[in-house]
């Protein structure tokens, strides 16, 4: 007890809430702060090539004279694994959310979260493993590519990843449909799965959609998994089946190599601030979709 | 009719796949992780640094085991505080504000940063700016970055569960606010948040993306100096896989690893229970 | 009472972990701490392809004396640690240079620029390696044309020549899959300034984080060529086959005359003059004991 003694109630004149609030504040200069210091760190970059040519430019090679800078192929790369991702995980996800939604027996759905929060605690360079020395092995050997490596494989993994994410996001969707509807249904006589797919879909149809953007912005800033898969090439994918280097593989790969202040190590950054963006923009996307799904159904 | 019968079968079956889709999913991971790694799973593959030609072919994973607890230990002590104290500001004193709205967004937004970026972020600020090098603490703060939203979401969460009554209680009672946080809703609200801090856990403990950058490095003896660089479960795993060091070996790192999540979620859903059960 | 008097603690801690973060916010100089640090522990860290070699060595060398006052009664009877880190020849230069690493670890030669950036380093050359042009064992130009000319594997890697096929008719017609490192690594540069002399290399080619990555590819896939690292190539006997360039097949002698063109050092770099005990571990480096651990790896220790 001495130990406190000295930190007796006189010595705290803060009240907690406001003391709460300047560290909530904090939280969000942090966020701030992260924007502030990527962009200029950056900065050059956005003066030399400039923002169009940085962004839709197809060669790289930083270290080249003069230096290429263009990330459109790595920023195409991205697009097509993160998109790939969640048009394979949604029927699977909103398939599996109506199922704990509605279906599941209690003690099914009891064991189907925690299986959830545990594939989404798997940490991606595990997915990324295991992707490369088996699916890209079978892929080697069902298909004969010269090759395994993908975007298509990445994509492959991705949607195990984001699986979890989309069906608790759309899980929580379904379940904030107001019972009336539920009951009035039943009073009709119609079928369960009848009703699930001609009234409560619809009904939560802009959760649901929040979910994938969700989804769509988890699947776009993963990391490892797509390093490990995607193949690493400087090529512009043409298809699902090309090779590529997604953004955040690209990051991963060359900032360890990169010289502190050259302009290849500010390219780097540009392109993590772009990534970054684009993530958050889905972010305030997703929740402005939420924002409205409220003022459709639920109003008290 | 019949027609109708049948479509209403065929989409029950539908989602019973789906949802034990899910449970195959996991259990088939779990299973051949098992399956390949179960092997290298000895005593000294456990107690022992990497050995042999090229490193890592033999030998064990101590010291990424250690480098792992001691980078999550830094990250979960640095975010802990801050984040239980916004998590109280937005259930507690927040009300319906603008300032709120705010904070929960800034959160939110947080919770979406790619690690890479973070990683990033850690690289510029806390290995060049600050000069800390690639060392342990500049891989903590990095993950102490990347956690911080997820223990304020989950802390949140936990004290908005708490009963509305306990509060409306206390207020007519005439207790003062801290006095009823302290001694009402945060002891209501523990298991949970412990519980969060557990998954806040796991995250940071298999995230390589930030710590490949900052922290995390292919040999070195053991942990615990500040400014050392440390080895790192997840980016063993990376080292040995990408490096075509030891296949065996790499499933053996990656079954540690994921058995050192799983381990975590239970006690997770362990505190949850005991809630349920004392509420 | 006690449990807000708790609260309060943990109020108090939070204050000081905000100072804290307040300091830390300034661009703080934790320089002394940094230099109490770096006096303890010898850090190392650069090429992909030299990194597995020092860290075995760091390995024997912390195993065998265990304590500094061991390898040198002068020193005090502290525990050696050494850390060993990848990352390429890139990070390896500039790591040296920005104070990152002790000791960087180079498998090209350092440019002018970088030697203007470190005018009292040393530069310790631990051996050669080259790189070799590697196929799959599985591969029929093994058999159809062991043989490249310089020009025609600056054609295959520049993806001129898409198919096996294109290079020799007897070859299957499938497609040539190109290992290259990425723009980090050494090799990359090495390969550029020696073989493709400004030539774009194809942007089909896979890029692989590391000289073992790369090796790997070529051990696995069929139809890959690569840049593998002679070295690599050794410790793979068997899983990676080698073409000759120019009729020059490389082998040790070849590469250490001179014969063998796409050679490369590998070296050691600091940035200032090692102190004592980064001095103590170059100099079991380039040991007989070092130098068989090079030897071992398949590379060339440098000639007496």
């Amino acid at each position: 007890m001495s130990d406190y003694a000295v930190l007796n109630k006189k010595s705290f004149h803060l009240s907690t809430g406001t003391f709460c609030l300047v560290i909530a504040c904090c939280a969000t200069l942090l966020l701030l702060s992260l924007l502030v210091y990527m962009t200029l760190v950056s900065w050059p970059v956005w003066f030399s090539p400039g923002p169009w040519g940085f962004l839709t430019g197809t060669d790289w090679n930083p270290l080249a004279a003069p230096p290429q800078l263009g990330i459109g192929t790595m920023i195409l790369s991205t697009l097509w694994t993160a998109l790939g991702a969640v048009i394979l995980a949604t029927p699977i996800g909103l398939c599996c959310a109506i199922f704990l939604a509605e279906y599941a027996p209690s003690w099914l759905a009891q064991l189907l979260r925690p299986v959830l929060n545990v594939l989404t605690g798997i940490p991606s360079v595990v997915y990324g493993f295991l992707g490369a020395a088996v699916l890209v092995k079978y892929f080697e050997i069902t298909f004969n590519m010269a090759s395994g490596e993908s975007l298509f494989c990445a994509s492959l993994v991705l949607t195990v990843m984001v699986l979890p994410y989309i069906v608790s996001a759309s899980e929580s969707a379904l379940r904030a449909i107001p019972l009336k509807y539920r009951q009035t249904s039943l009073a009709l006589g119609v079928s369960k799965p009848y009703f699930t797919l001609r009234v409560l879909i619809p009904l939560a149809r802009n959760g649901l959609l929040g979910a994938l953007i969700l989804a769509f912005g988890r699947a776009s800033g993963e990391t490892m998994a797509v390093l490990m898969l995607a193949g690493n090439t400087m090529v512009l994918p043409s298809s699902w089946f090309s090779k590529g280097e997604p953004l955040s593989a690209l990051i991963a790969l060359e900032l360890g190599t990169s010289e502190v202040g050259s302009l290849h190590y500010q390219s780097l950054f540009a392109a993590g601030l772009v990534l970054l963006l684009f993530v958050l923009s889905i972010n305030l996307f997703f929740t402005w979709f939420r924002r409205d799904r409220r003022n459709e159904v639920g109003k008290p | 009719m019949k027609l109708r019968l049948m479509l209403d079968f065929f989409w029950l079956a539908i989602f019973w796949a789906a949802g034990l889709l899910l449970l195959v999913v996991l259990f088939g991971i779990l299973g051949y992780l098992f399956y390949q790694g179960h092997t290298s799973l000895t005593q000294d593959f456990f107690f022992s640094s990497p050995r042999g030609l090229p490193l890592g072919a033999e030998g064990g994973i101590f010291p990424a085991i250690q480098g792992t607890l001691f980078l999550v230990v830094i990250a979960v002590f640095t975010a802990v505080l801050p984040g239980l104290a916004t998590a109280i500001y937005l259930a507690e004193y927040a009300g319906k504000s603008k300032v709120n709205t705010v904070i929960n967004l800034t959160i939110q937004c947080m919770a979406g940063i790619p690690s890479i970026v973070t990683g990033l972020f850690g690289y510029a600020l806390f290995v060049v700016k600050m000069g800390f090098g690639i060392s342990l603490l500049a891989g903590g703060l990095s993950l102490a970055i990347m956690i911080f939203p997820v223990i304020v979401v989950t802390a949140r969460d936990a004290l908005q569960a708490v009963n509305r009554d306990y509060r409306w209680v206390g207020i007519s009672l005439g207790v003062s606010r801290r006095y009823l946080l302290s001694r009402v809703i945060l002891p209501q609200a523990a298991p949970s948040i412990l519980g969060g801090l557990l998954l806040a856990m796991g995250y940071a403990a298999g995230a390589t993306a930030p710590i490949m950058v900052t922290a995390a490095v292919i040999a070195t003896p053991s942990a615990g100096n500040l400014f050392e660089p440390v080895m790192a479960l997840p980016y063993h795993l990376y080292i040995l896989f990408s490096q075509q060091i030891s296949l065996e070996k790499a499933y053996g790192t990656a079954l540690v690893l994921v058995l050192l999540l799983l381990t975590l979620n239970v006690i997770a859903l362990w505190f949850k229970n005991l809630k349920s059960k004392g509420a | 009472m006690r449990k807000s008097k708790l609260f309060q603690v943990l109020l108090g801690l939070m204050v000081l972990l905000m100072l804290a973060g307040c300091g830390q916010s300034e661009p703080a100089k934790s320089e002394p701490a940094r230099q109490e640090s770096t006096a303890q522990s010898i850090k190392i860290g650069g090429s992909s392809t030299l990194a597995p070699v020092i860290a075995k060595c760091a390995d024997d060398f912390t195993e065998e004396y265990k304590t500094w006052n061991k390898v040198d009664p002068k020193l005090p009877e502290e525990p050696i640690v050494i850390f060993v880190s990848t990352g390429g020849s890139g990070f390896g230069v500039k790591s040296a240079i920005d104070g990152t690493v002790d000791i960087g670890l180079v498998s090209r030669e350092v440019k002018d620029t970088e030697k203007g950036k470190m005018p009292n380093g040393k530069i310790i050359k631990m051996g050669s390696d080259a790189l070799t042009i590697a196929v799959n064992p599985k591969n029929p130009v093994i058999q159809v044309k062991p043989d490249l000319t310089n020009d025609e594997v600056k054609r295959i890697f520049a993806g001129e020549i898409k198919t096996w096929q294109e290079l020799d008719a007897k070859l299957p017609a499938r497609p040539v899959v190109l290992a290259i490192r990425d723009l980090g690594g050494g090799a990359s540069q090495v390969f550029d300034e020696l073989v493709m002399k400004k030539t774009p290399i194809a942007k089909e080619a896979l890029q692989l984080p590391s000289m073992g990555a790369l090796a790997g590819k070529v051990a696995e896939n069929a139809d890959a060529i690569g840049y593998v690292s002679f070295g690599l190539v050794k410790q793979n006997q068997g899983k990676i086959s080698v073409l000759s360039v120019d009729g020059v097949t490389p082998t040790t002698e070849s590469i250490a005359s001179g014969q063998y063109k796409i050679a490369r050092p590998l070296l050691l770099v600091t940035k200032e003059q090692p102190n004592e005990r980064q001095q103590l571990f170059i100099d079991y480096l380039l040991s007989k004991k070092g130098l068989k651990v090079v030897e071992d790896m398949g590379f060339i220790p440098p000639a007496k």
